[in-house]
């Protein structure tokens, strides 16, 4: 029973580990294809307006679209290598148990701003639904929530950052070399 | 305190206690919101504006220019470079350390960001310059000071925001950029030679490279190092933008990587994931600055100081003098990009105003942000170093007193002789 139990835990947390693994690519993914997007369109916007001579009027429009969702996935493929830049000066010149204290400070001074610009970014969502772009016509709802999204991603990305560092120290450091490899 | 001193004071605190930069950016907006409960605002029109602040045509060439910097980097062509460097300047006093800074300098010509350069060329480079003698505090200070080369050669990341937020034009400032660029190569190859005859460090080899063998090492190199070519002569024909001309160069290295036969999915992904997470970090500084910016013009302070400057400045010479000390000083506590976009603005209409051309003032603010990003307590570029290189920053610091001298020198020659930076775009431009 209780052995069970355990089994079926342990098989829960791979489970876990596997979406958890999915959504941590879902970001790059999408990031990912709207950078792919955006050389696509401008590659072609140099042939339509220099070759063919019809330049394409929603070019602009589509960059900014694609541009806005790649900003805003990469921020949380950023946070998870690591790759925000921040200052570490003071932090370096400090014992373990004060930079533990200071990690917290910044973990929650983050948390906060973040949270603040969710609610923030979903105000904002909802406040552009009836504007829509000149060519396309499409809302700006849908650009704009990429900030939410982005946002709430970048909470979960570097709570488990933190949560790996602080308690599976060794587990991190290989996934950090790791995502630098990769 | 009025409510833009709080602001400031929580950006100081929050950049030292090691939150990345953005969020120290805007904590310090929302710190100001919060004193300030009468302008009204909210965290809709905060998100509002960082996204406006990314919303840029100009801008999108940042993502295009890390793409195709960092595709050359995994298609091998750093190693043809490197080769190429070797055999160009072997026979020279402290054969390494120069290879060191012509690589910057090529290498210039393919990424604009300093810090992907000194992070590659740290790995790359430092540990066999240690293996020859060189010591690491030496070795570590001439990879990140050469680095700085790097944004001066077009395509450069900081000329590209710098003419969006200022609308000033790109392609000059590009063009601007390769004269100061190849003197500092020039100036730091001078130094590194006299510190390496005195300290004996070694040469790579007696003799100079025949002509032959220059050919031979250059011939692999030729593609890649026609890239800023193919940007300067394509914007300046009017052929495509400087944006589009960050699509064509990931185009062109996409082509000589499948060329080489050094293209593969592993590393086109790897490709992609580095360059998404750099301009991520560098875009949310940009969003987040142009907020805190926006709260400054809010309060009138462009006025105030506009006033202020004028006052104390009686003529042009004063004031490059004054702005350079100034942004000197805010260099040391602020990321270059932040302060670019805060401090762009409001000092290019006064720059116009005492008659300085905005694109040899752009090229003076660069470069002396540059500066910044070299010294404590906030040098982005020192820190990646020497993260990687394990130097202590004290001995970073020591060796590379007669680096920090020469860039003194060369940021007074930029500022006050303009033809400096101002002599190629003319020719080039017909100005």
């Amino acid at each position: 029973m209780l052995l069970s139990s355990c089994h079926k835990t342990q098989e829960m947390s791979t489970t876990m580990k596997k979406v958890l693994r999915w959504i941590g690519n879902l970001d790059f993914l999408i990031a990912a294809l709207a950078l792919i997007a955006i050389v696509c369109i401008t590659v072609a916007g140099v042939v339509m307006r220099k070759f063919v001579n019809r330049p394409i009027a929603w070019l602009e429009e589509m960059q900014l679209f694609f541009f806005v969702w790649m900003v805003f996935f990469g921020a949380s493929v950023a946070f998870r290598t690591g790759g925000q830049i921040s200052i570490d000066i003071v932090a370096e010149r400090l014992g373990t148990k004060q930079r533990r204290i200071l990690d917290v400070f910044a973990y929650l001074v983050t948390m906060a701003v973040l949270i603040y610009l969710f609610f923030g970014g979903v105000g904002l969502a909802e406040a552009v639904t009836k504007k829509v772009t000149p060519y396309l016509r499409i809302s700006y709802t849908l650009i704009d929530i990429a900030a939410p999204i982005g946002c709430a991603l970048m909470v979960v990305q570097y709570s488990l950052l933190v949560i790996r560092e602080w308690f599976f120290p060794e587990d991190a450091v290989a996934a950090r070399k790791g995502g630098n490899a990769s | 305190m009025t409510p833009i001193a709080l602001a400031w004071i929580v950006l100081l605190v929050l950049l030292f206690l090691n939150v990345p930069v953005f969020i120290s950016v805007l904590g310090a907006c929302i710190a100001y919101f919060l004193a300030n409960p009468s302008a009204g605002i909210t965290g809709v029109l905060a998100i509002q504006r960082v996204i406006s602040g990314m919303q840029s045509v100009p801008l999108l060439a940042i993502p295009f220019f890390v793409a195709a910097g960092v595709l050359m980097n995994y298609c091998g062509i750093t190693q043809r470079m490197l080769r190429f460097c070797k055999v160009l300047t072997g026979h020279l006093y402290g054969g390494l350390g120069q290879v060191n800074i012509v690589l910057s300098t090529l290498m210039g010509g393919m990424s604009g960001s300093s810090l992907a350069d000194a992070a590659m060329e740290a790995k790359m480079l430092v540990p066999d310059m240690v293996k020859s003698g060189y010591s690491l505090g030496f070795a570590s200070s001439i990879t990140a000071v050469s680095s700085m080369i790097t944004p001066l050669i077009p395509p450069a990341i900081a000329a590209i925001i710098y003419g969006s937020i200022t609308n000033t034009s790109i392609g000059h400032l590009f063009v601007a950029g390769i004269v100061p660029g190849l003197l500092l190569c020039f100036a730091m190859m001078f130094v590194v030679s006299r510190v390496a005859k005195r300290k004996h460090y070694p040469r790579l080899s007696e003799k100079r490279a025949t002509g032959r063998e220059l050919w031979q090492a250059f011939k692999p190199a030729a593609l890649p190092l026609a890239l800023p070519l193919v940007i300067i002569g394509g914007i300046r024909f009017g052929f495509f933008t400087p944006t589009e001309a960050g699509a064509i160069a990931i185009l062109y290295a996409l082509i000589l990587g499948i060329a080489y036969r050094e293209l593969r999915l592993d590393n086109l992904l790897s490709c992609l994931k580095e360059t998404v997470s750099t301009t991520a970090s560098i875009m949310l500084i940009v969003g987040a600055a142009t907020c805190f910016s926006w709260i400054l013009t809010w309060e009138n302070v462009p006025q105030t100081m506009m006033t202020a400057i004028l006052k104390v400045c009686s003529n042009k010479y004063v004031f490059l003098m004054v702005v350079n000390v100034f942004l000197l000083f805010v260099g040391l506590f602020i990321e270059a990009t932040a302060a670019q976009i805060v401090l762009a603005p409001m000092l290019v209409p006064v720059a116009v105003a005492f008659g300085i051309d905005p694109v040899h003032f752009g090229m003076v603010f660069i470069f002396n942000m540059a500066i910044g990003s070299l010294s404590p307590p906030m040098g982005n570029l020192m820190f990646v170093t020497c993260g990687v290189t394990h130097c202590k920053t004290e001995d970073f610091i020591r060796e590379s007193r007669w680096f920090y001298l020469l860039l003194f020198v060369m940021l007074i020659a930029m500022t006050y002789l303009p033809f400096i930076t101002l002599a190629l775009p003319n020719l080039v431009y017909g100005g």
